[in-house]
Order: C-alpha cells, then structure tokens, then sequence
C-alpha cells in the first residue's frame, strides 16, 4: 500500500454515511450491470449509426474494434491479476473502510470494469470526439464510484483505465495488420444486410 | 457462512433481469440510432419522430425496471435483509430503500459473472433487434416504400442496411446478397492487394528511418 493509495481512498471514502442520496447514487452507479450495459449499447449504436455507406464502415469497424477490446482487456486483467495479487482495500483495512458494496473476492489492481470501460470509451472516441469524451467521463464516475463504495484503489482505477486504453490501441494496431479480415466480414455482413 | 437463498435460483432471477433490461435498452438503443439514420426497415413504427421518442422510452424504461423489478419479484433482496455484502440476505421483496444495492450480488452467490453477462447481453440484443426487423418489415410493406425516411435513400446506398432505408430486411436482403455473390472475387482481389500496398509502404518507410 502506498501513501498515495491510502489517503486518496480514505478520503473518498470517508464521505460515506453523510448523504444518504449519494450514497445511493454511488452504488447505483458502481453497480455491476449499468454502466458496463451503458458502454455496450454505446458500441452496438455505433454499428447503426452512419448515415451512408462510407460513415456506416467507419462506425462499424470501429464498433468491431470497441468489441474486440472488450475480450482482449479481460485477459489483459486476468493475466495482472495473476503476475500481481493485491488484496482489495476492504481486506487490508477492515476497520477504515465503509464498504457500500459486496465483498468482492477477486484481486484490485487493475479495475477489471474500469479498463473495460476505458477500452470502449476509446473505442468510442475514435467514432465521435464528443461522445467519447462523454465515455470517458462516465468511465471516470464509473471508477469513483467503485473507490467511494470501498473496493478499489486509486491507482487501481488508474491502471485500469491506462490498460483499457492502451489495448484498444493495440487492437487498432491488430485490426490493420489484420486487414483485409475485418472489411471482408463487414462486406459478408453487408451481404446479409446487417451491416 | 451459509447462504441464506440458493445460489442457482438467484442466478436465474437474476438473468431474467438482465435479460430484460438488454432487449429493451437494446431494441430502444437500434430505434434511435435507426431514426436518426433513417433506416425505416427497423423502426418499430412508420414515423421517425415517434420513433425516436419511442426509443428513448424503451431504452429508460428497460434501466427504470431493472432498477425497480425488486419490489416485485422474489429474489435475493428481501427487505430488512439487504446489505452489501450480498452472501447472507434473505429471500423476498425488496423495499424503497434497498434498491440503490439490490441487485448487486457477487457472482460467486448468483450474480452474473462477466461471462455470463457476455452471453445475456448479445441475445438480448438479438432478440430486440429481431423484433425491429419484423416490425420494421411490416410497416415497410404497409407504406410500399413512399413514407418518411426514404428521402435519405440515396443511390450511394444500394446495399446492407443501406437498403433498409427504403426496404424491409427481406426486400434488402433479396438485392444485397446477388451484388455480393457478383462481386466477392473481385472485393476480396482488391482488399488484398489494399494491403499489399500498405505493407509495401510501411517496409519502405522502415528502411528509410533505418539508413
């Protein structure tokens, strides 16, 4: 644990208790299935957002990219996690922690579901500058909000977000190398009028 | 500590919500955006507008039940019995003041697990998006290709869901997939060859910076 970590969490999380209507919204927001669902359907309106055919393949290519980073950051995860184990906050401080959420079982550091946002506000920010700010944005609140209920560290949520964005950039990287792969199966599915 | 509900019958309940919330913030998520492009071969109804707002209410209607679906059905949420930790509630409703933290339980005591949510979510959306193309096939029919939305059918589009602006998916699909059979030897030619020259680019490039 390092200062840095323990004074921001403390802090943060030393809120807890004071309004019981943002305690609330902290873990609505927090939650395990609103926020991850709010970043899909951003990606899966990305495949029905162009308005020609030119805009229709951008959008959809990078809805595809946006997707494949959703897999890839997983394992990214699951790979820190095992090179790296660190016990969740509420673990190595019991009696600091107003924990507002379950106890989860799975190591901190990186925030799985921030880096999972964080890869697919990229993703986003690739189609439209102004949505994917606003992605980043809910990201960010995404990853307060796991800090201000107690189950992760700041630099949790840092690694989190640096690693979602990075493999995204790294799928970039794939999706060229791999090419003419993914405008071929954009043109089968072109064919069959889903795309 | 022992659970206090079973496991495998939270998980259930569980992914009946989500299921749900994923087809109905899904079907309002595809009516939007196909209102804003103008594909009237998925709109649920023959106007763009009531589309539009009709997607707005299904997609705030699907995170508003999810959210609220506790009061009313059995899970592991029963009222005076939520806490965070989700492993030692009981069995029942919930009440006004569980609901920010009901939902949310670990997935090792009936949650969904990230996989299982990558599961749920596709067929939710499959489902929503299934729905749009038989309503949108059947309005389409209806107003024989002369209602709103066809003014953005421009020549440009003359396939996918490009079609879908004037047509129902069927209609799309009877004139996508001949063009495609047509030219697929010679899209895949040129799709190799796009990415022979831009290999060939990158290699000179290389060697330039290396000298």
């Amino acid at each position: 644990m390092n200062p840095f970590d323990v004074h921001i969490l403390l802090w943060v999380n030393g809120f807890v208790g004071h309004v019981r209507a943002f305690d609330a919204s902290m873990e609505v927001v927090a939650n395990d299935y609103i926020v991850p669902i709010m970043f899909s359907l951003v990606l899966m309106g990305l495949w029905f957002g162009g308005r020609n055919r030119e805009e229709r393949f951008r959008l959809q290519r990078i809805a595809l990219i946006g997707i494949a980073s959703f897999s890839l950051v997983n394992v990214a995860v699951k790979i820190l996690n095992i090179a790296w184990y660190r016990d969740r906050p509420f673990v190595a401080m019991p009696h600091q922690i107003h924990l507002l959420f379950y106890n989860s079982t799975d190591p901190s550091f990186p925030s799985n579901p921030v880096a999972v946002a964080f890869a697919a506000a990229t993703a986003v920010w690739l189609a439209n500058r102004k949505l994917g700010i606003a992605m980043y944005a809910l990201g960010a609140l995404f990853g307060f909000a796991r800090m201000y209920v107690g189950v992760f560290y700041p630099t949790d949520v840092l690694g989190g977000a640096a690693l979602g964005i990075l493999t995204t950039m790294l799928v970039i990287r794939i999706a060229d190398w791999i090419e003419p792969v993914p405008t071929l199966f954009l043109r089968f599915m072109r064919a069959l009028s889903l795309a | 500590m022992p659970l206090a509900y079973a496991t495998t019958a939270a998980a259930s309940v569980l992914e009946h919500h989500y299921l749900l919330l994923a087809f109905l913030a899904g079907l309002g998520t595809i009516q939007i955006t196909a209102s804003l492009g103008g594909y009237r071969g998925l709109w649920l109804v023959p106007h763009r507008m009531v589309t539009r707002y009709l997607g707005v209410a299904l997609l705030l209607s699907g995170f508003a039940l999810f959210l609220l679906l506790p009061l009313w059905t059995n899970g592991p949420w029963k009222h005076g019995s939520v806490r965070p930790n989700s492993a030692a509630r009981d069995w029942g409703r919930a009440g006004w003041s569980d609901l920010p933290r009901a939902n949310n339980v670990n997935d090792i005591n009936g949650g969904l697990s990230g996989m299982q949510q990558a599961i749920w979510f596709p067929s939710g959306v499959a489902a929503a998006f299934v729905v749009s193309l038989i309503a949108g096939s059947v309005s389409a029919r209806l107003d024989g290709g002369s209602g709103e939305g066809s003014e953005d059918s421009g020549l440009e589009d003359e396939d996918g869901l490009g079609l879908m602006k004037r047509f129902g998916y069927l209609g799309a699909l009877r004139r996508s997939w001949p063009t495609f059979r047509a030219n697929w030897s010679s899209d895949w030619s040129q799709a190799v060859n796009v990415r022979r020259k831009v290999r060939a680019v990158e290699t000179s490039g290389r060697r330039e910076s290396s000298r």
